[in-house]
């Protein structure tokens, strides 16, 4: 499997883990070190995310990735792309993103883990 | 204390950040030309993708007199010749601040410099949980 693909699937996953609140995947899938900027601008580290998927994702959450590009740098690898995400979290509010995102991968033993990871719905265009 | 090669690597990208900052209202195309690889993907606030290209068109045309950005905090992790940088900065047009926004971004060392390859960023706005903040 190329590196490319490998971290296609990790994607795919990684959205198909988010309805079945599967934490185990993303104890093993994102690194200790793990930052995440939601699109609002705020930071998450590892602990955090697990905690906001087992306690706000209810089961009806649909996502889907619509876009994905790799670029490995040796251990490393850019991951930009598109995804689209809806359901009701458990505080009741219904959830509609259609996300651009910036990840960043490296490859530890073997296998991908994610280090960084920045998502922002797509509003009207500044220019 | 000798600091050591990542270190120094963090130093070098932090400072690359403050005349990033600096070039945009000067717009100093010759530093985005050396800074920016040619593959650099920009996906802006609003989260429309730009190339180096397009961001140096808009550079050239779009950015407001008198602006001054501002670097309020930034955390570089060096992965080999890899680096993953968080931070947050602001942008002031007077008294009126335009942007408040944090970043993530990915650079690469080519032939002993550092070149951005990858940058997102978000404006501050409220927190999506607010419970979280309490």
């Amino acid at each position: 499997m190329t590196d490319e693909h490998a971290l296609e699937t990790a994607f795919r996953d990684w959205l198909a883990a988010i309805p079945r609140k599967d934490l185990d995947f993303f104890r093993r899938t994102i690194a200790d070190e793990w930052v995440y900027t939601d699109y609002t601008g705020h930071v998450h580290d590892k602990a955090e995310y697990l905690k906001l998927i087992e306690e706000l994702i209810s089961p009806d959450h649909e996502t889907e990735l619509v876009e994905i590009e790799v670029k490995p740098y040796g251990d490393t690898a850019r991951v930009v792309g598109r995804y689209t995400s809806v359901g009701t979290l458990a505080n009741g509010k219904r959830s509609v993103q259609d996300s651009r995102f910036t990840a960043m991968w490296v490859s530890r033993d073997g296998r991908w883990q994610s280090v960084a990871r920045q998502a922002g719905n797509i509003g009207e265009a500044l220019f | 204390m000798e600091m050591t090669r990542d270190e120094q690597a963090a130093r070098e990208i932090e400072s690359a950040f403050r005349s990033w900052l600096e070039k945009i209202p000067q717009g100093d195309v010759e530093f985005f030309e050396r800074t920016l690889a040619d593959e650099w993907h920009y996906t802006d606030v609003s989260s429309h993708t730009h190339t180096k290209r397009h961001y140096i068109q808009l550079l050239q045309g779009h950015i407001p007199e008198g602006i001054k950005g501002e670097l309020r905090e930034i955390d570089v992790r060096i992965y080999g010749d890899v680096a993953v940088v968080v931070g947050h900065y602001t942008v002031d047009a007077g008294d009126t601040r335009i942007q408040d926004s944090r970043f993530t971004a990915a650079w690469v060392r080519r032939d002993g410099r550092w070149q951005a390859v990858a940058h997102q960023a978000a404006n501050i706005g409220d927190p999506i949980y607010p419970e979280e903040e309490a």
